[in-house]
């Protein structure tokens, strides 16, 4: 009975469960409520659920005038952006990663680990400083634009060159490619240092601001930038997801089975050098979160993209409100860096990733 | 009638390295090809310039009189299917999604009768919701090979038979796989699908193929049918052995039970020539083992000045080191060297 009942838990091992895509769709959607709505009633000014409805202007109640007052400024020009930016912030950092690793076909790759958003925060950084001499004076009115321009292209720039250096006639090797990407980062973040050197101190304080990788500076202008990459994201995501999902099978394979592996890898490069530098020129480099979401992910709905892609987005959302929430109550009323909170989290996640794999991965 | 496949002298040169030098080969619609040679011959070079994967350097390769690079990816999906020999899998794709993999961007529902005919042909039916890491070697490699008919399938459904390109299918596969791996490409050929497979196993590529294409070093050397490919003559040629030849009763064909290295002695080449062209070439590692191929000597060169220098005939080795440095060896060095080599003494020690 025993034997019987252990060889039967043996062959279950190695079998897939995958439930189906709009059950873990509408679990994640529910989970990013729940997490929006305890967002929305926490925080240095605490906002009880009773009278939430009524700050949101749902419906009137008897709060008095002068506290809904409060509510409705607190809400409306402070944590709503925040919460919003956190959502979309944690989304294109998880999707960024999950489409990196379908590139490299490498469940590791993340983009603030490999250099890419340092390479977006170092352009960020530049643009600072140079708006605010007098060299680019004349653009300094356009410096909110400017800093997601810049964060892209400094992103891109690192993304391209990472794929140069660790790709070599269509097969991607892993220790070049995270070695790489740990030179890369050394790089962007020596500039940065330089950058911190020369900047003066009003730079500096911008500078660092999102250096630490906090969302507290986020204003409704800010998520313009951010809403578009998104959606670009969203509709570009399902496009690639085939191709991505055949890419496994290496590139030599993808192509033979049909897919344009040349425009794929255009494709993606683009979108993960977009969606991190948006992401980054909003509140920094916040890592972990593109390594950590795809991979729960795929333990329970699997590592097909055409679902792993969209799921990314809405848990990577979760994540990141439900850290930002906590990055500005648990030392209130100071606020901890975000940045500080998702490593503090996402270190341990992937060195037990390491480890479990170990046996596996062979670099 | 124009051959569904052919290339036209392609050359694949990488680094100063001609791995296929100007090979000119027709596979006509219906065939069934093997590819053999030793290794290093430059078959799976070949196989994927014949693909379209590689783009040749010198020369053309023409699918159905078109050019195959100006396919499409996914149109050429449809014409010309090809497995490769390794296909490592790193997310845990369960083998139904792999084989789906096969069907392109086919709806699910539409190929799903496809895949399922697949898996049984490969007798994977039972692993269908496994991920497919965890399965074995072999497994994997069937799994690959249901995805690829699935393709085939696929592929025939819009513009006929197709053109089957396998690289090493048989690879990690058991006797009683690689002859239904073998039966499976049959029944496709009976349906007019053209075949061309790169094999090691010569029996294998004599059950399997009407053709057998013999590669050396970049060059195709013979081309024919089994009986007229498997010979004595061919074995100590190209593989540097001498074998068996037996025959199967019904249907008639060779077989091979190799049982010793060819010592070819009309084969000692031009040893000052040799020498010229390894200490000059630079390529030294390549020269020494073109070296000890053309001697047909089951031994090679250490680096001079290790301890164990000289050539080490216990271990019936041709070893060439990658990092040999050939500028400090003097000419008479080398020469005294294989010399020594060819008598069988021992190198002088230093």
């Amino acid at each position: 009975m025993t034997a019987l009942s252990e060889t039967r838990a043996g062959r279950r091992a190695g079998y897939a469960f995958r439930p189906p895509a709009s059950l873990a769709i509408i679990c994640l959607l529910i989970a990013l409520a729940i997490a929006a709505l305890i967002a929305l009633t926490m925080g240095a000014a605490g906002i009880p659920l009773a009278r939430l409805p009524a700050a949101l202007g749902l419906w009137t109640d008897a709060t008095p005038a002068p506290t809904l007052a409060r509510d409705q400024l607190v809400l409306w020009s402070i944590r709503i952006p925040r919460i919003a930016a956190a959502a979309m912030v944690g989304a294109l950092l998880a999707t960024s990663g999950a489409i990196m690793q379908g590139l490299f076909r490498n469940p590791l790759a993340d983009p603030a680990m490999v250099g890419v958003s340092s390479g977006g925060a170092f352009a960020a950084a530049a643009a600072i400083v140079i708006t605010d001499s007098a060299i680019g004076a004349s653009l300094r009115f356009m410096q909110h634009q400017l800093l997601p321009v810049a964060a892209f292209a400094g992103s891109l720039v690192t993304t391209i060159v990472l794929y140069a250096i660790a790709s070599r006639s269509g097969r991607t090797s892993i220790a070049i490619f995270l070695l790489a990407g740990i030179a890369l980062a050394a790089i962007a973040n020596a500039g940065i240092g330089l950058l911190v050197f020369v900047a003066d101190d009003r730079q500096l304080r911008d500078i660092t601001f999102w250096l630490l990788g906090s969302l507290s500076g986020v204003t409704w202008p800010k998520l313009a930038a951010l809403a578009p990459v998104l959606g670009i994201g969203l509709v570009a995501c399902l496009w690639i997801a085939r191709g991505l999902d055949v890419l496994v099978l290496g590139e030599a394979e993808a192509f033979h089975s049909g897919v344009d592996v040349e425009r794929l890898k255009r494709i993606s490069i683009v979108l993960v050098s977009a969606m991190t530098g948006v992401a980054v020129s909003v509140c920094g480099v916040v890592g972990f979160v593109g390594i950590v979401v795809p991979h729960l992910l795929r333990l329970v709905i699997g590592p097909a993209h055409r679902l792993l892609l969209p799921a990314s987005m809405l848990l990577g959302a979760v994540l990141l409100v439900g850290a930002d929430t906590l990055a500005r109550t648990i030392v209130a009323p100071a606020e901890m860096p975000i940045g500080v909170l998702t490593a503090a989290v996402g270190a341990p996640f992937f060195l037990g990733m390491l480890l479990r794999q170990r046996g596996l991965v062979s670099l | 009638m124009s051959a569904l496949l052919e290339a036209q002298a392609i050359s694949m040169v990488v680094g100063g390295a001609t791995l296929v030098d100007g090979i000119d080969l027709k596979i006509d619609a219906g065939e069934m090809v093997a590819i053999v040679g030793p290794n290093g011959a430059g078959k799976s070079t070949l196989l994927r310039m014949l693909s379209g994967d590689l783009r040749p350097t010198r020369g053309e390769v023409r699918l159905k009189q078109r050019d195959i690079s100006a396919y499409a990816p996914r149109q050429l999906a449809f014409h010309r299917m090809m497995l490769s020999q390794h296909v490592n899998v790193t997310f845990p794709f369960t083998v139904e999604e792999i084989v789906q993999m096969g069907a392109g961007d086919a709806g699910r529902a539409a190929a799903q009768p496809l895949v399922d005919a697949a898996l049984a042909e490969v007798g994977l039916s039972h692993f269908s919701q496994r991920q497919l890491p965890t399965l074995s070697g072999g497994e994997q490699q069937r799994a690959h090979f249901a995805r690829v008919l699935v393709q085939l399938a696929c592929g025939e459904a819009m513009h006929g038979p197709g053109l089957l390109m396998l690289d090493e299918p048989t690879a990690s596969l058991d006797l009683r796989h690689q002859l239904d791996l073998l039966e499976a490409t049959r029944r496709r050929r009976a349906r007019g699908v053209t075949v061309v497979a790169v094999l090691h196993d010569l029996n294998l590529a004599t059950l399997f193929a009407d053709r057998i294409v013999v590669l050396d070093r970049g060059r195709i050397i013979a081309d024919g049918t089994p009986p007229e490919i498997i010979t004595d003559a061919m074995l100590e040629q190209v593989f540097g052995v001498t074998g068996a030849i037996g025959r199967v009763p019904s249907p008639s064909l060779p077989f091979v039970l190799p049982h010793a290295m060819a010592y070819n002695s009309a084969a000692v080449p031009d040893v000052e020539k040799l020498i010229a062209e390894i200490l000059g070439a630079g390529g030294a590692a390549a020269g020494l083992r073109d070296l000890a191929h053309r001697l047909g000597i089951p031994a090679g060169l250490r680096e001079i000045g290790m301890p164990e220098a000289g050539i080490d005939r216990a271990a019936d080795l041709a070893i060439a080191d990658p990092y040999w440095n050939p500028r400090p060896l003097k000419r008479g060095a080398v020469r005294d060297l294989i010399a020594r080599a060819w008598a069988g003494e021992p190198p002088a020690a230093d």
